[in-house]
Parts: C-alpha cells; structure tokens; sequence
C-alpha cells in the first residue's frame, strides 16, 4: 500500500511540475520569438488579405493586454488557471478548454483504437514467436518489423488509403464523421505499433522461458501448463506493459503526420495549427493537458507494473 | 489476459460515448451535399467566417456578385445615387425572411452594416461616413464621391444578419441569414450543416441537405473528391486536377482568379531601388516554364498583373517577358559583375536577398524554388524562408522583409480597386508593395475611386497599370487558376471565379 | 541479422557516393523536363522541377544522415557526461538527475521538436537542438544505471582507496560497460530522428528549400503519386533501408540477455 501511495503521490507531483513547466516554456517561447505577437494573431483572425491591418493589431493588442511586461502576462495566466479558467484562443475567441478536451477525446479514441487493433495482431504473433526463440520464424518477423517501422507512418497512411478507400473503396478516405473514419487512421499508427510490441512480447516471453525460477518451476511439478503459463506471463508481461506505457502516451502527440493526413483533430493537430498560428493560450492549456496525460499514463504503467511483478519495480526505475 | 480484456472494455466504452455524442452533433447522411473547402472558420462571426456562410448560400448581402466583376441586386433591389454623389440610397428588397421568421427591414440591415462599419475592416480607409435606416431604404453617406462603393457592399464581411444574431455585446452568437440554406449545426471549425430554408425569397435549394467541410490537406481533399465523399470539392493542386480530370469520373473545372502569385520587392534595398533593376529581376523569371511545369498551364504565365478576363487587364500594355541576356546587360551596366564564385557583387557587396513564402498555399514553396534556381543561372543568390502568411506582414511593418512569394487576391470585393488602393496606395496594407510609392498612382486610385463614369474609369485603370508594369513594385510571376470538382451526379454546378457566390447554388443531383 | 545491417549501410554508402563523384548537380532545374525517365544523363530520372532525382537522393542521404546524427551526437555525449558524473558524485546530484530525467522522459520528444521547430522556423537545426534536449535522458538513465553496478564492484573501490583519479577510473572501468548500450542507443535513436524530423518536414516544419532532406524530398513527391509513382521511390528506399540498417545493427539476438536494453522505438 505505501509503495501505492508513493507512486501517486510522485506522480502527482511530476505532473504538476511538467504542466507548470510546460505552460511556461509555451508562454515564453512564444511571447520571445521575433516578430509582432498581434499582428500576427490579427492576421490568421482576419485574413491576409484584409484591409486595415495595423489597426486590427493595434487592437488585439490592447484587447489581450499583450504590451504589459511578460511577468505579469505569465502570473495572470497562473492565476486564472488556479480558478480553473484556462483562458480564451486568441485566433477565435472561444475558451481554450472546450477545444483542448475536444481534441483530447478525439486522439483518445484514435488511441484507445490503434491500441487494439495493434494489440490483436502483436499478441498472438509475440506469443506465437516468443515460444519459438530459435526459428526461421522469429528471424523473418524481427526483420519485418523492423522494415514496417523503417517506413514512415505517413507514407504507409497514404498507401493504406490508396489501397482501402480509392482502389477498394471499402473505406471512407479522411474525416471524423462516423465510427468507420477511425479504421484507416488507427490501422497505420497500428502497424508500427504492433511492429514494435511483437517484438517485445516475443522478446520477453523468450527471456522468462529460459530463465531459472520458470524451469525450477516446472521441475518442481507445477504440472498444469496453463498455471505455468500465468507465472509465466507475468513477469513476462512487465516490460510489455511498460512498452505499451510509452506507446499510448506517445499517441498523444506523436501522431500528427497522421492526424494531418486523415484530418482528423486530435491533439497532435490541434498542437500544430496553434503553433503556426501562435495562439498561446490553446497551446499552454494544451501543454497543461499533454503533461497531465502523459504523467497518469506512465502512472498507470507503474501501478499495473507493481500489481504484476512488485520486485519488477526496481528494474524499471534503474 | 487482463489486459486484453480492459483494452476491449475501454475500447466499447470510448466507442459508446462517441456515437452518442457524435450521433446526437453531426450524422451522415447519404444525399446530403458535401462542399468541401480548404479553409476552418474562426467561431461564427461573419466579419473573420462569413466567407464558409455566404458561400453556402447561408448568409446575403444587399448587392452581390454578377460572376463577371461587377455587381447586381440581391437584397437591395434597386439603389440610387444623389446628385451630390454624395448619398447612396439602397432600397430593400420587400416580403424578405430571415431564418428565425423575422421580416428583413432596412433597419436590420442598417444595424448589420453599421457592426461591419465599427468593427470590420473593409471600409477602413474609403469615404464612408455614416449608415442609416430611412423607411425602406438603407442610406449610406460618403465624405467623398465614392463610385466603388455597391462593390464593397458585396463582400462576406458586409452581409445582412437578423438582430437576433447579436448579444447585447454586439457580440454574434448565432447566424440567421436570408439564405437558401440555413445553418443547423456545427462541429468545431471544420463541419458545418444546413438545411434548406423555406421561406426563401429566390429559388429554394434543391436538395434538402448541405455541409461545409473543411479540410486543410490539399492531397486530402482531392482523395476526397476522387472517392467521392466530397460531391464539391475546391481549389485542388494542379497534378491532382489533372490526375482526376484524366483517370476517374469526376468533373474538373478550371477559372482563372484574380489571384496572382507576386514577388514583393522591398524597394529600400540598394539591389531593388532602381525601376530598372526589378525590371532585370523580372526578366530573368521563366514564367513560361514555371506555368507550365507547376502549374501546368502555359497560359497562367503573367504578363502584367491582372488576366485578362479582368476589365483591369490591358491588352496595350507590352507582356512581361522572360529575356536573361537583356537582364544580364542590364546589371553589367548598373555596375554589378560576377565575382569568383559566380554571384554578382558591386562594391564589394553580393546580390543577395531572401524570399520570404509560405505554405498555406502549396505551390508557393516549389514556385519559390524555381525562382530561386532561375535567378542562380544569372549569379544572384537567392535563400528561401518558409513561415507563417503573416509573418511576411510583421516583417514589412519592421522593415526586415527582403522580398517574399505570396498569392495576392485582388478580389476582396469583386473590383480590384479595394486590394490596389490597399497595396499600392496610403494607408499601405502590410501584403502590398514596399517603401514604394508613387504620387501619380496614388492621385490616378483616387480620381478611380471618385469617377463619375466609365470612361474616365478606363482612363485612370489603364494609367494605374501602366505605372505598375513599369515600375514593378511587386513582381507578377503567374496567375491564380483555382480547380474545383464535383461529382458526375450532379448537375448545374455554377462556380463564380470570385468566389462571392455560393457554391450550391442552384445545384441538383441528376435524375 | 548484425551483418546484414552494416552490408546495407555499406550499399548506401557506396550508392551515395558514386552519385556524387558523377558531380551532377543536384540544384539545377529543367523545367521543360520533369519527370524524364531513366536515362544515362538522369540515372533515376528527374522530379516535379526537373531536378536530377538520383544526385537529389543522394545529397539528401548526406543531409539526413548529417542531421540525425548531430542529434545523436549531441544527446549521446550530454546525456553519458551527466549520466556517469551523476553517478559518481551521487546523493543529492543524483536524485535531483534522477527526477530530471524522469520529468524529460515523461514528455514527448516529438511534440516538443514541433512547438520548437514550428515557432523558430529556421530549418532543420532547431529540430535537432529539440531532439537533443530531450533524447539525452534516455543516455542519461543508461550509463547512470550501469556506472552505478560498476562502481559497486571491489575494484573501483580499490582503485578510489588507492588514489587513482576518477577519471582514470571511469575511463578504465565504465566506459567499455557503457559503449555497447551506447551503441544500441545511438542507433535507435539515428533511426528515430530520422524519421522524427521526416514527419516534422511533412507537415511543413523545419523546411529550408532547396535542400535535400530523404524526408522533405518524400513528402513533396506525395502530390504526385497516382501519376508519377516512380519519384517517391528513391527517396523512401534510401530512407527506410538506413533505418532498417541501423536498427539491425542495433538489435540484439536473445543470446545477450538485456537488463538494460530500453526497447524504444516510438
């Protein structure tokens, strides 16, 4: 229970720590870049083309208080996100929150599906070639994961769609519109992901197989496989579930060549048009947000890793 | 295999919470009318997102586009100037409804006018004075006779919207327009549905159902049109088109825009100062070859400014021209000679400068590369810096902006006069040409703005082009051809080259 | 599996560099001409600006190369030094490297080289300043944890009592330990900013026309796949054999067994 309580208690203060640090480096790098923060935002609010530009920026200037010093633009940010206000988009004027959750339920569901369907193939192919250290089997898989993952995610995504929703048409191409717009996006982030955890399934299954205690275990009678198996599995599964750990939360924001391909708005696109427009209150709630996600996921990884294996702890702190 | 287990639970559990959101927001159906556009909106005030609602056919103005460049009746049916030319008196179409059943009065669409007035940008700089209600009739005044102004009139930002549609901070909160498609819902910035209003007072919509999608990803949305998701699908890439028009079913169509890709010359720098050097620059640009291997379109190569489907475009005017020799006698005789590695230099100074691009609009980068190899055959050194479109506006504000690629609308309003008066003349838009500026042009814009007839219209228009295709403040390079497609199935798909029309209108899926 | 790895890395090289002892120049346009075929002039034809794709490739080999492994470079040697420094001086230092790490580890490293990359918009070097500010950690915990087991051994104690310099020490006893997993690391981590800063390029970050990079060069060909199928051939295959090549120098067989093997790709 204690090491329970050390772990959330950690946690808890990683991840206000990297949500204070991350909202601070959004805040600074933005406001310290050269070139003029409100024209700017009144050029993506306006369009280029508009007539009477330098007034507009005039106003956004006064209007988002952006000619007060940086200290005090930064403690008013502080402020207000301790009354749970997290501001207002500088490009359309709507709370920064609302978008940022959007975004997140949208990337949670890219996710929680790439996840799935990389686990449905991972697992057995893992298994299946983990039990087999020495075959043909394993050497043919290992180089054709590493060949999938060589590949960049967009140019399988665009394969994937030439193939499923142009030549096939089984397929819509981009968009979010209905639960089917999720197969292609999720399907090539879950190529690479399953690449990599077949691996390490295979990889760890070997490694526990051929360790002592499974073999003592064996000998000593333990006769039921499937009992041999669970010993077996958990402490084989540790490394796993840490992969898998660093896997979602990567799927956090490292998915952006995808989300742009498929246009589908998650967090990675979210990040990146408020990073071209320099929309800093939406980038720091979402900075906030990506260390908050990032922070419980390992957490999640650590107290499954503790549930699993207690002394695997050790090992994975280092 | 807990684990697996928890995967699927978490999986069934996301899926629910989607579909009942997502069912209940936005669901798809199979005849609705997809647009599909590159561009998000920004919340629903018409002043930064009128152009996703006008060109739905959602929101109208008093006068809109006639497709060819000038204007004709849409809610005001008729308007007249006074003597003075001081006074327009624009009278309001009768038995008009918006969205919410209210009647269209003139005092609604003085109250629409008058929130553009204050807060929008488009009149900033023109004689407008004041706009008022009088009976039926909205009257605007002018400080000055102002010919143009049933153009500015026509523009997304100054449609007609119900006062229901502001909050008591003048704020909009919603968009009831008079429209052939009233806005239904929304998702975000990017998924807009309509559904067929009514009581309209033109031609009813056709087909029960729209919606507006954007997607930024040009490769996207030409997928898009070539799986048929997308049923109008605008601005596509030239390869795209061309892949489409030639391999699938779907119709492409092609307008010349007055949109030109320009390269503006900071005239303060010592290598753009000279008239007579950025006509050199100018020739050494193979505009031929850019059209046609980027655009794939010869006939998109520039020969002044404007095309010549615009009244602006003048035939007597001789053609840019691509001519590296004469480019090369030029800088020999302005003093600057190839140094050792090849580069021009005078005075110990090389001819260098950086383009500034960016790409919101694709092809720029990869014109920007042409350019750039095309001035290296002739010894300048080019660097090209990709950033943000507005980038290229704070750096002309501070002076640091060397020359940058940009694609230059000239239909802000379906004359050109709004965007030359902004980039060529006082009070200087940050897109327009740089530390230049030239009093008979300016004096030339005015006497436009304030003719009395289209003669002298003509005469100040061609005396205006004449002194930009002479002193080349900013460097054509190549027009603006926007490809659109749509799906076989439908039928009298009409696209205005303005882009001031709606895109459904008058659309019907063939029988 | 090793040795296929270095004979791919070998083929590369020696395509690299046969392609530009051909001295074609890589920058120059032929826009009446895009899209040749293979001929002798072009060997792998000519791209949308007609450009030669094979010298274009093979730059672009260089440039890519250059770039992933500066940031190797740069995160390996930060990420040691403090690593086995935070080791050796131990306690407070070490708690506090510890929780840095942890911190920089929790973060990802792609999203960080976005929002880096994306606000200075001066091509390619932010990126890799971004990746080196994060991938250092993973060094970092590696040669921490292994100088930590070294150290524990009786003779580095012995060595200390005897009044060797620590950097002798180091040099003698943890460095050989460490070199290996630095290896597989460096590897990886090639492989990763490799296609990091292709993804970055895709989405239009870090750009700096008209350099080659096998990244850029792929995303620009992708508007013209359904025509010209052919142009985002070469620079994905060179792209995605070194990466394949690099992980496979990187692997291990099961032989090694792996406490300290950090199983990250993505």
């Amino acid at each position: 229970m204690k090491k329970v309580v050390g772990i959330l208690g950690k946690s808890i203060l990683r991840g206000l720590g990297i949500a204070f640090c991350v909202s601070g480096l959004c805040f600074a790098v933005a406001h310290l870049i050269p070139g003029d923060v409100a024209l700017e935002i009144a050029m993506t609010r306006y369009g280029e083309s508009d007539v009477g530009i330098i007034d507009r920026a005039d106003r956004v200037r006064e209007e988002e208080g952006l000619s007060l010093p940086l200290a005090v633009q930064y403690l008013d940010w502080i402020g207000k996100v301790a009354r749970l206000d997290f501001g207002i988009s500088l490009i359309d004027k709507t709370p920064t929150l609302p978008v940022v959750l959007r975004a997140l339920k949208f990337s949670a569901l890219l996710g929680v599906v790439a996840l799935g369907f990389s686990l449905c193939v991972a697992l057995p192919v893992g298994i299946v070639v983990g039990l087999r250290p020495r075959g043909k089997f394993y050497l043919v898989t290992a180089m054709l994961s590493s060949l999938i993952v060589s590949i960049p995610s967009f140019v399988w995504g665009i394969s994937l769609i030439v193939l499923f929703a142009l030549k096939l048409k089984w397929l819509p191409v981009a968009g979010f519109l209905s639960p089917t717009y999720v197969i292609l996006p999720a399907a090539t982030i879950a190529l690479t992901l399953s690449a990599t955890s077949s691996r390490i399934i295979a990889v760890s299954l070997a490694e526990t197989i051929n360790s002592p205690y499974y073999a003592f275990a064996r000998h000593k009678g333990l006769s039921e496989l499937w009992t041999l198996f669970f010993h077996g599995l958990r402490n084989a599964s540790v490394p796993v579930v840490t992969c898998i750990g660093m896997q979602a939360a990567s799927l956090f924001g490292g998915t952006i060549a995808i989300e742009t391909l498929f246009n589908w708005p998650g967090v990675g696109l979210l990040f990146l048009n408020a990073v071209t427009s320099r929309d800093i209150p939406v980038l720091q709630t979402a900075g906030i947000a990506m260390g908050l996600i990032c922070v419980a996921v390992n957490t999640t990884v650590d107290l499954l890793c503790l549930v699993l294996k207690p002394t695997a702890r050790l090992e994975r702190l280092g | 295999m807990k684990r697996s287990g928890v995967v699927v639970f978490l999986l069934s559990l996301f899926l629910c919470a989607f579909y009942i959101e997502g069912a209940s927001e936005v669901c798809a159906a199979d005849d609705r009318l997809v647009v599909v556009t590159a561009w998000e909106t920004q919340g629903l005030d018409p002043l930064l997102s009128g152009f996703a609602f006008l060109r739905m056919g959602s929101v109208e103005p008093l006068v809109r586009s006639d497709r060819k460049g000038g204007v004709e009746p849409c809610l005001a049916e008729k308007w007249s100037l006074s003597d003075d030319r001081l006074t327009w008196k624009f009278d309001i179409r009768p038995n008009v409804l918006f969205h919410d059943g209210a009647p269209l009065t003139a005092a609604a669409a003085a109250q629409s006018l008058n929130r553009t007035l204050s807060k929008g940008a488009i009149f900033k700089g023109t004689p407008v004075k004041t706009i008022e209600s009088d009976g039926n009739s909205v009257v605007i005044k002018t400080s000055s006779p102002f010919a143009p102004l049933p153009w500015y009139l026509a523009t997304y930002s100054t449609v007609v919207l119900a006062p229901s549609s502001f909050d008591k901070n003048n704020e909009c909160v919603s968009v009831v327009g008079t429209g052939f498609y009233k806005l239904s819902s929304s998702e975000g910035n990017t998924v807009f549905d309509f559904e067929a209003f009514d009581g309209y007072w033109g031609e009813k919509a056709t087909i029960e159902k729209a919606r507006y999608l954007a997607v930024p990803n040009p490769e996207t949305r030409a997928m898009m049109a070539e799986s048929g998701e997308g049923h109008i699908v605008i601005d596509l890439p030239a390869e795209s088109a061309q892949y489409l028009a030639k391999d699938t079913d779907v119709i492409v169509v092609s307008h010349i825009l007055p949109r030109v890709r320009s390269m503006i010359l900071n005239a303060k720098l010592p290598v753009f100062a000279d008239a007579e050097l950025r006509r050199a620059v100018s020739l050494c640009i193979d505009r031929k070859g850019i059209a046609e291997a980027i655009h794939k379109d010869v006939t998109l190569a520039a020969t002044q400014l404007l095309a010549d489907f615009s009244p602006w475009h003048d035939k007597n005017l001789s053609p840019l021209e691509y001519n590296p020799e004469k480019a090369k006698e030029i800088f020999l005789a302005s003093g600057w000679k190839p140094n050792k590695s090849g580069v021009l230099e005078k005075d110990g100074k090389e001819f260098a400068f950086e383009i500034l691009t960016y790409t919101a609009r694709p092809d720029l980068p990869v014109v920007a590369q042409a350019i750039q190899q095309q001035l290296a055959n002739l010894g300048i050194k080019v660097s090209i810096a990709i950033d943000n479109s507005s980038v290229i506006a704070s750096r002309h504000n501070d002076g640091t902006l060397e020359s940058a690629l940009l694609g230059r609308n000239y239909s802000s309003i379906p004359d050109p006069i709004g965007n030359i008066a902004a980039d060529f003349s006082e009070p200087r838009d940050p897109m327009g040409a740089m530390n230049w500026r030239s009093e008979k042009a300016e004096s030339l814009i005015k006497s436009y703005m304030g003719a009395s007839n289209p003669q002298d219209a003509a005469k100040a228009r061609s005396g205006i082009m004449a002194i930009l295709q002479e002193e080349l403040p900013v460097v054509p390079v190549s027009w603006y051809a926007n490809q659109s497609a749509f799906s076989k199935n439908l039928e009298n798909v009409n696209l205005d080259p303005y882009e001031l029309r709606p895109y459904p209108e008058g659309v019907r899926w063939k029988k | 599996m090793r040795a296929f790895g270095v004979a791919i890395c070998a083929c590369i090289i020696a395509f690299v560099l046969i392609i530009m002892a051909r001295g074609t120049n890589p920058y120059a346009q032929d826009l009446m001409n895009t899209f040749a075929l293979p001929s002798s002039e072009h060997l792998l034809g000519t791209d949308y600006l007609g450009r030669d794709i094979a010298a274009r490739a093979a730059r672009g080999t260089l440039n890519s190369v250059l770039y992933a492994a500066a940031s190797v470079l740069g995160s390996m040697t930060l990420g040691t030094f403090l690593g086995i420094s935070g080791a050796w001086a131990g306690g407070r230092t070490e708690s506090v490297l510890l929780a840095t790490t942890d911190f920089i580890m929790a973060f990802p490293g792609l999203l960080f080289a976005l929002f880096v990359g994306g606000l200075f918009k001066l091509g390619a070097w932010p990126i890799v300043m971004s990746l080196i500010l994060t991938a250092w950690a993973e060094y970092c915990r590696m040669s921490r944890a292994i100088a930590r087991i070294v150290m524990a051994r009786p003779y580095v104690e012995a060595g200390v009592i005897c009044g060797y310099p620590s950097s002798f020490l180091i040099r003698k006893y943890i460095f050989p330990e460490i070199v290996a997993q630095i290896a597989t690391l460096a590897s990886f981590g090639m492989a990763k900013s490799i296609l990091y800063i292709s993804s970055l390029n895709f989405v239009g970050i870090g750009l700096t026309p008209p350099v080659p990079e096998l990244g850029a060069m792929i995303s620009e060909s992708l508007p013209y796949i359904r025509r010209h199928p052919f142009i985002v051939v070469p620079p994905s295959a060179l792209m995605s054999l070194f990466v394949f090549a690099l992980i496979l120098i990187a692997s291990k067989t099961e032989k090694r067994s792996d406490k300290f093997e950090s199983e990250r790709l993505f």
